[in-house]
């Protein structure tokens, strides 16, 4: 772990794509979500048959 | 420059994720296709990849219709007769409870290119003739934006014809403010070419979110679903409709035994909690008619689009439940002017006919007091079918 924290203080490159990445996770979280949910505005419908 | 790299890696990557997913669902969506011939559901329906898929295997016809198309109709209702699809025929059935003419004029006018040797069915309930049509409440949740988009950009049909369409619709979606400002956006920027470069690429990134959306839906709604029925394929041209109409019988006695009106046994209970019910409801329909009702205006919407983009229409006349409708008192000039309006407006747009309005007291062509029974389907499907078969 500090070998890791080492590297990425030496490399500020790779500590932006990282956080980059972590960008990337959040927007993709949010565009499932988008994908999955109810975003309908329209009014329950009940059908009635009788 | 350390805010732009990091912000370049999210996008890029998000860029990539986007795009490998609606590859992935577009695959989805067409794996499935087989397993979503009787799927009758709005994610199916909606998604207008499935839908094209579905048209391009062979032996299909779209079947347009309403609740009806839900199940219960027995051996004779088309999943259970065509067994899921392990047939060399097939009614691809879309609807369900409240849609009615102008979102099927939508459908057609949408998928016009791509159904099946220009033919398509239309079963009509005499119940959408009310007097008061298409109801608000119901047409925003039934509504497809998809469907529109594609049936706005379709220019085989006249600029016209899709103008009225719209506004018509724009009257009924006064339930769903969002939603009718964004059909008032398509209508701008397709039909009036309003000049809005960034709505319009706006229009174009929500119009491929809905893509994705629309498929990712169906194939986590149907993620369990597979059809499978193993023996011989049914083949339509050998099915003794005879024999399946007197079976259809037999299937309606069965289910209907608790009541001297032909219906279903836990509808009817449902209906006629107690025997005094029934006179209750003597005289409640005295003055109804399905004579003059603005969904004759949304049919003529649905004829039009057949017209004009080549499309032979079948149209299935439904008749009302006889001894229902008598017990409720709902006048016969009522019922007789619109059997004879849906006769005419055939004539008029040169739609083939298939007319059961003579079957008003036959026993279980209905299932209930509206819904098409064990007896109808056995009528319809045969109807469908020397329908198909025409030249």
């Amino acid at each position: 772990m500090k070998r890791f924290i080492n590297f990425m203080s030496s490399h500020k490159t790779a500590g932006d794509i990282l956080r980059g990445v972590s960008i990337w996770l959040m927007l993709t979280a949010v565009y499932i979500y988008l994908l999955y949910a109810d975003l309908s505005t329209a009014p329950e419908f009940i059908y009635n048959q009788f | 420059m350390k805010k732009l790299t990091s912000l370049l890696t999210a996008a890029l990557l998000f860029l990539v994720t986007v795009i490998g997913m609606g590859i992935f669902l577009n695959k989805a969506v067409d794996w499935k296709t087989a397993d979503l011939l009787y799927y009758n559901g709005d994610s199916r329906n909606r998604c207008f990849r499935a839908m094209k898929n579905i048209f391009a295997e062979d032996g299909v016809i779209p079947v347009f219709g309403s609740s009806e198309l839900s199940s219960g109709g027995g051996s004779s209702f088309p999943s259970q007769l065509f067994q899921e699809g392990n047939s060399d025929f097939n009614m691809i059935l879309m609807g369900r409870g409240g849609t009615q003419s102008l979102l099927h004029a939508i459908d057609v006018g949408a998928m016009a290119d791509h159904i099946p040797d220009k033919k398509a069915v239309l079963i009509l309930s005499p119940q959408w003739f009310t007097e008061e049509g298409a109801q608000p409440e119901g047409y925003s949740s039934l509504f497809s934006e998809r469907m529109f988009v594609e049936f706005l950009k379709n220019t085989s049909l006249p600029l016209e014809l899709r103008t009225a369409v719209s506004q018509r619709i724009q009257s009924l979606l006064v339930e769903d403010p969002p939603q009718l400002e964004r059909v008032r956006r398509y209508d701008a920027a397709i039909l009036q070419n309003a000049f809005d470069p960034v709505g319009r690429l706006g229009q174009a990134v929500y119009d491929g979110f809905l893509d994705q959306k629309e498929s990712f839906s169906l194939v986590w709604k149907t993620r369990d679903l597979t059809v499978s029925y193993e023996g011989e394929p049914i083949k339509a041209a050998e099915i003794d409709y005879d024999a399946l109409r007197k079976f259809s019988v037999r299937e309606g006695e069965d289910a209907c035994s608790g009541n001297d009106f032909y219906i279903k046994n836990d509808y009817y209970e449902r209906l006629v909690e107690k025997p005094s019910d029934l006179d209750w409801y003597r005289g409640t329909w005295s003055d109804l008619s399905y004579a003059v009702s603005p969904e004759y205006g949304d049919l003529t919407f649905f004829l039009e689009v057949c017209r004009a983009t080549g499309i032979t229409p079948l149209l299935v006349s439904v008749p009302v439940h006889g001894y229902w409708y008598d017990q409720r008192s709902f006048p016969k000039e009522g019922r007789e002017a619109y059997y004879e309006n849906i006769r005419e407006l055939c004539e008029k747009y040169d739609a083939a006919l298939a007319d059961f309005s003579d079957k008003e007291y036959e026993p279980y062509f209905l299932r209930d007091i509206m819904h098409v029974g064990w007896k109808g389907w056995a009528y319809i499907d045969e109807a469908v079918y020397q329908f198909y078969e025409q030249p």
